[in-house]
């Protein structure tokens, strides 16, 4: 899952950096070759690279903890296989990242203990409840197949450690999406509740799907850092238009409505109408749709989202009953665990 | 769900002190087929060379079918990329093992032993043997830990729900069955309309 297309990604020149050195990167960046982490790289493109993958790897580990929730209530035996396999590879991409940003410069537990503090943030889609199954399999269609999208573009990147671990991911990424249009297709050719509960899911994960590309682009921007170095390859709203393109059918087709909705401070659903917008332009092929809520975008990242406060400490609380391992293996310390 | 994680409680202080340094790099390759090489994998995390085995097992000899891992503390790896400075400390003769990676879109694999008497004498031989590639490895046999031959790391049970492939043929047949349900119905209508 996951995918850092909504870091808040802002990377300036830096005026310190030897001018012919920086032509030199830039004309190997446009060249398509791929950057090592220890070539010679402007500073702030360090830092910004730093940002997006413990972005990345933050976003990894904080979005398997909605779904393990479903683990012990999954409904069958191969759907509980399946799901406990898919939050390992969640957490297994949380650690690929975690080391390409290790590379970058940042020691692990630092990235820990920032993502709790706060000081670093997570994707704001995983700031959203699950209450139901259908959200289970609306995660695994809808934002693993947002993430594909989204990570297939990044493999086109130019930072060679990033690209590497964005190619491994998205292999496993099949998987969740595959399982996940299967979930969402054997509930929608299921009873009225079944389809029921699914359009109650939809309804939830709609629109967080649509944010899942970040807020819309500013003007220039192919020719901000982001998108000349290569760190990102398309634009968000380029995204958001080829991710409508191809789930709005594929969601009529199945019997979805697809709603605007309103929801309360829970994140559930209180108010919905059909989008009037949504419609195939029949000269572009392209659909319209109703844009997102962008207030609620920032409101959610600034920590006013439904679940921010829950996610947050279950990570501190896992961090804290995992510190008597961290020092039994890093210190030598014998020690057991706190009483649970 | 756990009671413990319905009812997480509210964070209070502050984090606990830092441990103190993370753990050390491990570099993975894994053997895809019997007598084949032996190819870059990934790496990871640990903290000694057993517990680096037993997360490569876990993470990487379950994510393809392979017969054998090797692992690999990142010091012992001299290479002629910048990341693996090659150690120039003579002693007696070892053996090392080359590993090649021939262009950008492959990967580090195996290739043959060197006898020498330090790791910047065996690098500097294995280049000159092939000197037409990406980047070329050198790793004293001795600090490669590797699983015993005949040891079953890809589990031989069904592990298709784990793979995208283990979903297709019923994902194709359902989403034929829904796309031919309009079809059906008028179908049926018609068929009904005819009858009665
Ligand atoms: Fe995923
Ligand atoms: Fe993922």
């Amino acid at each position: 899952m996951s995918g850092s297309s909504n870091v808040g990604m802002h990377v300036d020149h830096d005026l310190h950096d030897d001018p012919e050195k920086l032509a030199e990167f830039e004309s190997r960046v446009a060249d398509g070759h791929l950057i090592e982490h220890d070539d010679w790289m402007p500073d702030a493109y360090r830092k910004g690279m730093l940002k997006m993958a413990e972005h990345h790897a933050n976003s990894e580990i904080i979005g398997a903890l909605p779904e393990g929730e479903w683990i012990t209530r999954a409904p069958s035996l191969r759907r509980k296989l399946a799901l406990t396999a898919k939050v390992q590879d969640e957490v297994g991409h949380g650690q690929m990242l975690y080391r390409v940003s290790q590379d970058l410069g940042k020691s692990r537990d630092d990235m820990l203990r920032d993502l709790i503090t706060g000081k670093t943030k997570y994707h704001n889609v995983f700031n959203y409840p699950a209450p139901t199954w259908g959200d289970i399999a609306m995660i695994q269609w809808l934002i693993d197949g947002a993430a594909i999208m989204n990570q297939k573009t990044l493999a086109d990147g130019a930072f060679g450690p990033y690209v590497r671990t964005m190619k491994r991911i998205n292999m496993e990424e099949a998987f969740h999406f595959k399982s996940g249009e299967d979930m969402v297709l054997t509930l929608m050719s299921g009873t009225p509740r079944q389809k029921k509960m699914a359009q109650d899911a939809f309804d939830r994960w709609w629109y967080p799907s649509l944010m899942f590309f970040g807020p819309p682009d500013k003007p220039d921007a192919e020719n901000l850092p982001p998108m000349k170095w290569r760190m990102k390859t398309v634009k968000n709203d380029e995204l958001r238009q080829r991710f409508v393109d191809r789930f709005a059918p594929a969601a009529l087709d199945l019997g979805f409505v697809i709603n605007v909705v309103e929801k309360d401070a829970d994140g559930l659903v209180v108010a919905k109408r059909p989008d009037e917008q949504l419609r195939q332009d029949e000269t572009t092929g392209h659909y319209a749709f109703t844009e997102p809520d962008w207030e609620e975008f920032y409101r959610v990242i600034r920590g006013g989202g439904p679940c921010n406060r829950q996610r947050l400490a279950l990570r501190r609380l896992s961090y804290e009953q995992g510190q008597w391992v961290r020092r039994a293996i890093l210190q030598g310390q014998a020690g057991l665990p706190p009483a649970a | 769900m756990s009671k413990r994680r319905q009812n997480v409680p509210e964070p209070e202080g502050d984090l606990p002190a830092p441990v103190g340094s993370d753990l050390a790099p491990y570099v993975v390759f894994t053997q895809l087929k019997k007598d084949g090489p032996f190819v870059y994998a990934g790496w990871l995390d640990a903290v000694d060379a057993a517990m680096a085995m037993f997360f490569a097992r876990e993470h990487y000899g379950q994510d393809q079918k392979c017969t054998q891992i090797w692992t690999i503390p990142r010091p012992a790896i001299g290479g002629t990329d910048a990341d693996h400075p090659v150690s120039t400390a003579e002693g007696a003769s070892r053996t090392y093992r080359v590993f090649r990676q021939r262009g950008e879109a492959t990967v580090l694999s195996s290739a043959e032993t060197i006898d020498a008497t330090s790791a910047a004498v065996a690098l500097t031989e294995a280049v000159k043997t092939d000197p037409d590639v990406e980047v070329t490895w050198v790793v004293a046999e001795a600090d490669i830990a590797a699983t015993g031959p005949d040891d079953l790391i890809w589990r031989h049970t069904d592990q298709t729900y784990r793979l995208a492939r283990g979903y297709a043929k019923t994902v194709r047949e359902k989403w034929e069955r829904v796309r031919n349900q309009p079809a059906l119905a008028e179908y049926e209508k018609e068929e009904l309309k005819e009858a009665f």
